[in-house]
């Protein structure tokens, strides 16, 4: 569970990574460790939530899928460019540190060894008979999945009989006075919800901006003032990618 | 087209692609950590 679909580490596993990590960086000690430059350690990769049997007793997966989590309303949803952000690993995107280099090879033996048995199925759905296809594939794979996932988290509330609601942002914003290259990825949404013309020192918003993060905001001002994001003058229903009542 | 202009109407939902994502789900919980 998370952005995207994925099993969770239990604290042994997760602790032998560190200790491989830590093994190929040629140290021995935490002291060594803490003394080696910063640019010898951006490669190294969270373990991400871990099941550590305490704070986090099982995969987060088998809490919803068995209806034990907290019940709550949510407003849950994703951006149409997620991988842009490199959500969904290095090439996954089309622009940003997401983006480029992805090829049919790397699409096909990523599928496998997430998918496992279900590759074939997945690469049907998502035909690369060329790695600009694969490039295309992976993009759109990637904001498929976390959408199904925000639906899913939306649907395990709905079954609990709390109000749910799911979005799907695509607007593209202006950034240094061009729509941004990497579209709506992620976060990207974020200064429209706030209605934060100032959110990043590189917006530069048009008129449609400004109307965008008014209508945006104004959902947020209504579920968390009522409970319903959906109100007078703005777009709504079930219709609606933006705010659309699950179950 | 952007939603501030005019609802955005949910084009046909990517059915096979939600549903291959719900089967990988129910795949991906028999190996889950509990």
């Amino acid at each position: 569970m998370g952005l995207t679909m994925a099993r969770m580490r239990s604290s042994a596993d997760a602790e032998a990574g560190g200790a491989k990590a830590v093994e190929a960086l040629g140290v021995k000690t935490i002291a060594e460790l803490r003394a080696k430059p910063m640019d010898q350690l951006t490669g190294l990769q969270s373990a991400g939530l871990v099941v550590d049997g305490y704070v986090i007793p099982e995969d987060v997966s088998l809490t919803f899928a068995n209806g034990k989590q907290n019940a709550v309303d949510v407003l849950t949803g994703s951006n149409k460019d997620e991988a842009n952000f490199g959500i969904c690993g290095p090439g996954a995107g089309v622009a940003g540190r997401g983006g480029a280099g992805m090829t049919t090879a790397t699409f096909k033996s990523n599928a496998e060894r997430k998918f496992g048995e279900m590759a074939d199925q997945y690469l049907r759905l998502y035909p690369a008979a060329s790695d600009a296809d694969a490039q295309r594939a992976a993009h759109e794979a990637c904001a498929d999945e976390i959408t199904w996932n925000m639906r899913q988290w939306a649907a395990a509330e709905a079954a609990k009989g709390k109000k749910a609601y799911t979005y799907f942002f695509s607007h593209i914003q202006n950034l240094n006075g061009q729509p941004s290259p990497q579209g709506a990825t992620h976060t990207a949404e974020i200064s429209f919800a706030w209605n934060n013309p100032k959110g990043q020192a590189t917006q530069t918003w048009n008129d449609v901006d400004v109307k965008v993060a008014d209508q945006m905001s104004s959902y947020w001002v209504n579920f968390i003032s009522k409970g319903d994001p959906n109100g007078p003058g703005l777009p709504t229903g079930r219709n609606s990618r933006l705010c659309r009542r699950t179950g | 087209m952007v939603f501030a202009d005019a609802p955005q109407v949910e084009p046909a939902a990517p059915a096979p692609k939600l549903a291959f994502y719900a089967a990988a789900f129910q795949h991906l919980l028999k190996g889950a950590t509990n």
